[in-house]
């Protein structure tokens, strides 16, 4: 209790300086939680966007799918195996597609394509390509209509309304069939734009002469946090069931190492501005205990073991770290307001629409911060204030007092 | 009851290349009640003498006893603990912990040795009023004058009943007035008490006051007398 009482009144003593310095410890973990907040909302963004338009949270595929994602490789039973995956996780939206290639032909002009076969409903609630149409609309269920990207249609120099032939590999030959340009979508991405088209699940499967089997079943969840958890509880489900169960990471490499990278170098940039405010710490936790000297000289000649002091040394630090990390959470709850209601709108500086790692991201940010990595930070500043007074602390238990009474 | 044994003691300091002897070969004991000034020049070891009795120094050569213990065989913690059990200490510049409060800064080396809060109380309360503080228990030391916040020192110092208490110069920031009080309440608290003082002092109230006086010049006793029953003598003459 001396040790909590001398630390308060201690910190009290230089009011000044402790204000300034839990300031300085407080704003640094605020900016923290607002970068976070602000990245994790455009990486979770990012996933959620790339997860919905072209696979799922958990996916489950023919196995050994993803290497080649042949047209003809199907779950087999898939309808009871999408009624089972939707017992498995209530919460989760399930998701029937089948992937092609092919090539789209107009009258003017052929292009290779990429096309998947939805089912446009569902694929409407977890895809952003029915709000991105900008000529005619999305499919509607006629089973004659393809939507297809506005740099696709300006190549194949179709408008809507069209008549164009897709032809890819059937079950023994070549397989064609007419389609009607239902609708002209754009992302403002060129891969998206340019080689991308959908039609509808019934027709592809019909194309491909697959009868009701689709290559890919996918279960979209409330948030991508729960992938881990989701994944682990579909893999039990399914054992031995002969498919494979994939969290996002792995049905989307590319995506997943997009986004290890851009939180490798955010948490590079942590560290390091976390480092420079360590180092202003032990200064000034230093400096504290240098102009008290004579103090400490004199609680060890009253009897004081040099334990001691170091005990109080770091116990400002606690008292300090614990106040500064209380007030830093405040702080990014008050950052981050903002990003969580209005976004900020970032299009004047960069453009309405930019493309990252093939999708097309909205420049308004939202912020998306966890309880839990909210709680790390905190904790992580509180352990980071200590740490820095663990040299100061030393360097009073190793105090001479002789020396100490002679200092002014 | 010897507290004290100083056995043959050396100390000397080394400023850059030059080697300056501050204690030259120190022999003296103290004994239980005393009342002694250790007087002489700047420079004639008497600080010296009283921080290496305090375990606040190590001697380069010699030993020092505190009742019986070897300070050389303790480390610094074991020093501490004997300060603590055994010592008290009143400074020429008070050094009293400027975020406690008298009555806190009496208390201070109670705390350390784990005295239960109703007898710290009243042990301090105690000391206090015998200094003549017992109003100001709750003032901090930058609302005492130079004269109270040494009386504090001093009911700080003999709150825990030590063997020894160590005083440097404790009369040398104060005015006549408060300094001849000062003395006057360690004589008191000496007599009634049998608190032993040991002093390092240039001022010559201490010498009136002294039962024993010993003189230090470059590093040596130059003298040792004790005082008072001679002055018993002069005064029953």
């Amino acid at each position: 209790m001396l040790t909590i009482k001398m630390a308060l009144r201690n910190l009290r003593r230089n009011l000044r300086r402790s204000i300034i310095t839990a300031s300085a410890i407080s704003l640094g973990l605020g900016l923290l939680m607002f970068s976070s907040g602000g990245t994790d909302g455009m990486t979770n963004r990012m996933i959620e966007k790339g997860v919905g338009g072209s696979a799922g949270h958990v996916v489950i595929q023919p196995p050994d799918w993803q290497e080649e994602r042949e047209a003809r490789d199907t779950v087999p039973g898939s309808d009871a195996v999408a009624d089972k995956l939707g017992a498995t996780l209530p919460e989760a939206f399930i998701i029937k597609r089948v992937f092609l290639d092919g090539l789209l032909t107009s009258p003017q002009a052929a292009m290779g394509v990429s096309v998947v076969g939805v089912e446009p409903e569902r694929e409407a609630r977890v895809s952003e390509i029915d709000e991105k149409i900008i000529v005619g609309t999305y499919l509607d269920g006629d089973g004659r209509g393809i939507v297809l990207g506005k740099t696709l249609a300006e190549s194949l120099d179709v408008e809507l309304g069209d008549k164009v032939v897709l032809m890819t590999q059937g079950e023994d030959d070549l397989e064609s069939r007419l389609f009607r340009v239902k609708g002209i979508y754009s992302f403002g991405v060129i891969e998206l734009d340019g080689s991308y088209a959908q039609i509808e699940l019934a027709s592809a499967q019909e194309l491909l002469s697959l009868g009701g089997e689709v290559n890919q079943i996918s279960a979209h969840l409330p948030s991508a946090r729960d992938t881990e958890a989701a994944t682990a509880t579909v893999q039990a489900a399914f054992t031995g069931a002969g498919v494979d169960v994939l969290p996002w990471q792995r049905a989307l490499p590319g995506l997943a190492e997009y986004v290890a990278a851009e939180q490798g170098e955010i948490y590079v940039m942590y560290f390091i501005i976390f480092f420079m405010v360590g180092l202003g710490i032990v200064n000034t936790v230093l400096m504290s205990v240098m102009e008290r000297l004579r103090e400490f000289g004199v609680m060890l000649s009253l009897g004081a073991t040099p334990g001691r002091l170091a005990r109080l040394v770091l116990t400002e630090a606690v008292l300090l770290g614990f106040l500064a990390s209380l007030l830093g959470v405040g702080f990014g709850l008050l950052f981050n307001w903002p990003l969580w209601t209005t976004g900020i709108d970032m299009s004047a500086m960069v453009g309405e629409t930019v493309e990252v790692s093939g999708l097309a991201m909205d420049m308004v940010i939202y912020g998306d911060l966890s309880a839990a990595k909210t709680l790390f930070f905190a904790v992580f500043t509180w352990g980071l204030t200590v740490s820095a007074a663990f040299y100061p602390a030393y360097k009073a238990a190793t105090l001479k007092p002789v020396e100490c009474l002679q200092h002014q | 009851m010897t507290i004290v044994t100083v056995d043959n003691v050396t100390k000397t300091y080394q400023q850059g290349k030059i080697v300056v002897p501050a204690l030259r070969g120190v022999s003296l004991e103290i004994e239980a009640g005393e009342f002694t000034a250790l007087m002489g020049p700047s420079g004639s070891g008497k600080t010296t003498l009283l921080n290496l009795i305090g375990g606040l120094d190590a001697p380069s050569g010699g030993r020092i006893s505190i009742e019986g213990e070897d300070l050389a065989a303790m480390g610094s913690a074991g020093r501490s603990r004997m300060r603590l059990a055994h010592l008290g200490f009143v400074f020429q510049a008070y050094n009293l912990i400027p975020v406690l409060s008298a009555y806190e800064n009496a208390e201070f080396v109670l705390l350390l040795q784990g005295v239960p809060k109703a007898e710290r109380r009243r042990k301090v309360m105690a000391m206090l009023e015998a200094v003549g503080l017992e109003g100001m228990a709750h003032r901090r030391p930058q609302e005492l004058s130079g004269g109270q916040q040494q009386r504090v020192a001093v009911a700080r110092a003999i709150a825990a009943a030590p063997s020894l208490v160590l005083a440097d110069e404790p009369t040398a920031n104060l005015d006549t007035k408060t300094g001849v009080a000062l003395l006057d309440t360690m004589k008191q608290l000496n007599r009634e008490h049998g608190v032993t003082f040991v002093f390092a002092t240039h001022d010559p109230k201490v010498m009136e006051r002294a039962k024993r006086v010993v003189r230090l010049v470059d590093g040596l006793i130059a003298e040792d007398a004790r005082i008072e029953p001679a002055r018993a003598m002069a005064a029953a003459g």
